[in-house]
């Protein structure tokens, strides 16, 4: 019988969406009764940036960061999805019983690539620390982040072993280069998909340390309660719009790309003119905040406003009542990530515009259409005529979390080689 | 404003609106100026009764245009963005403008007419 000696996992969160994706698997591990949870929040916080300066004579940082944190609660008042996160993860970590070990002070929400830059330099002078305090044995990171790649810098030089989530994936942007970065850093992997498993063994990675498990997200959808029934009384929005959540109605989330530029404004442009043919009711929900965003969310809540009572927008949704509406839209149309994953497991008809999407895997219930109205227009109505698809299996059965923390409880980390090797 | 199929210069010819108006769909064309500024609209009403009066496809469309137009400012908020659309229920194309008067986009209010 080998001794059993308890693992320390710690789990790096950086922002709430990271938070949603970790808490399947931060479930699961605390039911393992030889692994201890650590969490660290990447996240600026009163304390450690404004009154620890302060005492130690430093005024210069201490007002600025006084200044930058006002400017966000401030923001947090204007726009209800600009919540600091630090308090709000710390909030809904204790609420679920979490400890929060470490928190280290970095500002991500400069939302310039400088302030990115400085902000992972922060995470690369402070967490040192904080892994030697706590004696790490594993870090569990998940994704593409750019604030990932000082933390798992930091871990390899440590020799702390990094099991990373969602390795192999492909998509755009910057997150393209970090994912396959961290990838090489890491030592196990949770990719979601079989053909994510192949690209990482192209990169090199061993194949005994390759671990399938789908997406930990999916875990979420099966304790979430679809019923529509109380969606008008906790969304003070519907008041006074003849919106029937019981009758037909389409889903649309549509982000800025990036790499588009100008073309943005063009392509929401033809995307309306679409909609004012589909003659659904139709739930609009902001996009993200990426650059571009004034040129698609604008015209998009406008629209929303000129359609009477047929529309509703929403700025942003609490996950669980997003989910219940991608159960419950007989389509779904635009360029959300959420379209091909959680829609393919909940069998949710989709019609994808323009190619944000590129590259990504899709499941059956996917229809690609690019920028054209005529186009979009005849694929939503014919994927509202197929109505619901069978759920798909291919991005994970809803037990990832379980899954991934089952074989991190029965690792023995004295056997888990530290030096890398590429695997040919 | 660039290559939208409901904004025209006010330069433009009745010849233009003609082409525009049929090619949108809508019946109606936003009509701005060199700066994007709104200057105002041309509805199918307004040709056919320019047209009667004796106007030719060479007419320059400021002479017949319809100054009055509604528009949404963008800094509105939602309460009074729906009660202007409310109150002009008859308007197909609604332009967002800036604080500039200029023309930021239009949004189409009802299906195109085939």
């Amino acid at each position: 019988m080998t001794i059993c000696v308890k693992k320390k996992i710690t789990v790096v969160i950086t922002n709430r969406a990271d938070y949603g994706r970790l808490l399947p698997i931060m479930r699961a591990i605390r039911t393992k009764p030889n692994i201890t949870l650590q969490v660290i929040i990447a996240a600026p916080n009163f304390f450690n940036n404004f009154l620890w300066p302060l005492r130690h004579g430093k005024l210069f940082p201490a007002l600025h960061f006084l200044w930058w944190h006002l400017s966000i609660i401030v923001l947090s008042y204007l726009d209800a999805g600009n919540e600091v996160d630090s308090n709000y993860l710390a909030r809904m970590l204790s609420k679920e019983g979490f400890p929060v070990d470490a928190r280290i002070p970095m500002i991500h929400k400069g939302g310039s690539a400088e302030a990115m830059i400085s902000g992972a330099g922060v995470v690369l002078t402070t967490i040192p620390r904080e892994f030697k305090r706590l004696g790490s044995d594993i870090l569990l990171i998940y994704g593409d982040r750019f604030e990932l790649l000082p933390v798992a810098m930091v871990a390899a030089m440590l020799n702390i072993p990094i099991a990373h989530i969602e390795g192999g994936d492909i998509s755009g942007t910057i997150d393209e280069s970090v994912r396959h970065a961290v990838t090489k850093l890491a030592h196990i992997h949770f990719p979601i998909t079989e053909k994510s498993r192949e690209r990482l063994i192209k990169m090199g990675e061993h194949p005994k340390r390759i671990y399938v498990c789908g997406m930990p997200a999916l875990d979420m959808l099966g304790e979430t309660n679809y019923s529509l029934d109380d969606f008008y009384i906790q969304n003070s929005i519907f008041q006074g719009s003849q919106i029937n959540l019981h009758e037909p109605f389409a889903l649309i989330i549509y982000h800025p790309v990036t790499t588009r530029g100008e073309e943005n404004r063009t392509d929401v442009e033809i995307l309306i003119r679409a909609l004012t043919r589909i003659p659904l009711q139709k739930i609009v929900i902001g996009s993200n905040r990426d650059a571009g965003s004034s040129d698609t969310l604008d015209p998009l809540w406008h629209f929303a406003l000129t359609q009477e009572n047929r529309s509703v927008f929403f700025k942003s949704l609490e996950v669980s009542d997003f989910y219940r509406l991608l159960k419950n839209a007989s389509v779904a149309v635009g360029n959300s990530s959420s379209f091909l994953r959680e829609a393919a497991y909940l069998g949710t008809p989709v019609v994808l515009v323009g190619d944000r999407q590129q590259g990504r895997e899709r499941g059956t219930n996917v229809v690609e259409v690019l920028h054209d109205a005529d186009i979009i227009v005849e694929a939503t109505q014919k994927q509202f005529e197929h109505g619901r698809y069978e759920s798909d299996p291919r991005f994970g059965d809803g037990t990832a979390g379980t899954r991934i923390a089952d074989v991190l409880a029965s690792l023995d980390i004295s056997q888990l080689p530290i030096q890398k090797k590429f695997y040919e | 404003m660039k290559d939208s199929p409901y904004t025209i210069k006010e330069d433009a010819t009745i010849a233009d609106v003609l082409e525009v108006i049929t090619e949108n769909h809508h019946g109606a064309v936003i009509v701005v100026d060199s700066d994007d500024q709104l200057v105002g609209v041309v509805s199918d009403g307004d040709l056919r009764r320019a047209l009667v009066k004796g106007a030719t496809n060479l007419t320059p469309i400021f002479k017949i245009l319809n100054p009055n137009v509604i528009s949404i400012r963008e800094k509105n908020s939602q309460k009074e963005s729906a009660r202007i659309l409310k109150e002009h229920i008859e308007i197909t194309l609604v332009p967002v403008i800036d604080g500039n008067n200029r023309v930021r986009y239009v949004i189409p209010r009802t299906p195109e007419t085939h």
